[in-house]
């Protein structure tokens, strides 16, 4: 395990939640929930070399961490979502698989795009899991309103 | 072909489409600063709800919003508001959403919730240091978790510095969105370079690495899967464009800056 990676995961979290101008009182659970999407990235990354597979293990996890705490605290689950989320966000991928189009090298190119593809929809399928398996627990009015 | 009935009392109406109004102002902000679509568009249902009507038809995509609602008598009404999307705010996100609790439990008159509505977008966020303490930090942070030393972070966290001033400097007025990135890109190349040439960063493409996650928007296409997996296709498909859009613009100005850094052929 490097501490190294899962210190400067959490830290990284920590400025991204500033940016998008989280309450302080929240900051602390917010960079909580950072760290332990950093930390089972990295873990599920040993076990597994597929990006799709040990992405969408780190997002359940974080996203179970977030949508549970969001209920307690009665606070949209954006607001741990988003800072837990950016070091399971494609970002790098994206950068690379456009910057090798630029360089017109396509065969590069295109397994950034691919990668880009495979950890994004390994991120969103695990967020969508989690809040899905949540809201059937708890069948609000509001979706019968919604989807009738 | 059924007829929408007269109203004889005028004040009905114009409650009615007070609410309506009052429904789509608040989704509208929640939408400006970050919220899901999925989440505007109950926000506004469940207001209306409260508020007595019968039936409430949403629809939103990141840019537009929109809603009828049909009232028990068969009076209905729609509006539609144009979104221009700010910055991410998860602060007045929170307030917001106390806000739409609060409204549905104790419905106050909305007069009293549009004065506090005013009130929150109004307020003052602490934008400053938290740009300037949350840029540096990311970019440093996340040049280290791309494989950089302690000193590529460093050089990193000094062009996020930069970065948070020019974002300061250069408001939506001024230079869209695209542009806007470009622009960082190119300078946060260029002093990546620079940085790395006078000997502070050893890795030019960590400290790059860094600071790219600052303007790249790969929170922007997860959650553009994100919507398409949810059933909101066009939201997700726009944001999907908008993800490649913003990747182009900024791979276009990092290889001007390697072009003018000599880095490349």
């Amino acid at each position: 395990m490097n501490w190294q990676s899962v210190l400067t995961g959490t830290l990284g979290c920590c400025g991204f939640a500033l940016l998008y101008r989280i309450p302080l009182k929240r900051l602390p659970l917010a960079v909580l929930g950072g760290a332990l999407g950093t930390l089972s990235l990295l873990l599920f990354q040993k076990i597994t070399d597929s990006l799709f597979t040990s992405n969408l293990l780190a997002a359940i996890v974080a996203a179970i961490y977030c949508e549970v705490t969001a209920r307690i605290l009665r606070t949209p689950v954006t607001l741990f979502m988003l800072p837990a989320l950016v070091p399971l966000a494609p970002g790098s991928y994206l950068y690379y698989a456009t910057f090798y189009f630029v360089q017109r090298d396509m065969g590069r190119c295109l397994s950034y795009a691919l990668g880009t593809f495979s950890v994004a929809s390994g991120l969103a399928v695990g967020i969508v899991t989690v809040s899905l398996i949540i809201r059937v627990i708890k069948i609000p009015k509001l979706q019968r309103h919604l989807h009738k | 072909m059924e007829e929408t009935p007269e109203r004889t009392n005028e004040e009905d109406i114009y409650a009615v489409d007070r609410v309506l109004s009052l429904a789509l102002d608040i989704a509208e902000k929640m939408l400006e600063k970050g919220a899901q679509v999925q989440r505007a568009e109950e926000t506004v249902v469940r207001i209306c709800l409260a508020y007595g009507a019968k039936q409430v038809e949403p629809f939103a995509i990141n840019t537009l919003l929109q809603a009828t609602v049909c009232m028990p008598d068969g009076y209905h009404t729609t509006q539609i508001r144009r979104v221009y999307q700010t910055s991410t705010d998860l602060g007045k996100l929170e307030r917001l959403a106390k806000l739409v609790d609060r409204v549905v439990s104790e419905r106050p008159t909305p007069e009293a919730v549009q004065s506090e509505l005013q009130a929150i977008s109004e307020s003052k966020s602490r934008a400053l240091w938290m740009d300037f303490v949350g840029m540096p930090l990311g970019a440093g942070a996340f040049a280290i978790f791309f494989g950089g030393g302690i000193w590529d972070g460093v050089a990193a966290a000094l062009i996020g510095a930069v970065l948070a001033g020019l974002n300061l400097l250069l408001t939506s007025r001024i230079l869209n969105a695209v542009a806007r990135t470009a622009l960082s890109a190119l300078v946060g190349g260029l002093l990546a370079i620079f940085l790395c040439a006078v000997g502070l960063g050893k890795n030019p493409d960590s400290v790059m690495m860094g600071t790219i996650m600052l303007l790249i928007t790969g929170i922007l296409f997860g959650n553009a899967l994100r919507d398409l997996l949810c059933g909101d296709l066009i939201a997700g498909i726009l944001k999907c464009i908008q993800a490649f859009i913003s990747a182009f613009a900024i791979a276009a100005g990092y290889s001007v800056a390697l072009w003018l850094g000599g880095l490349l052929p």
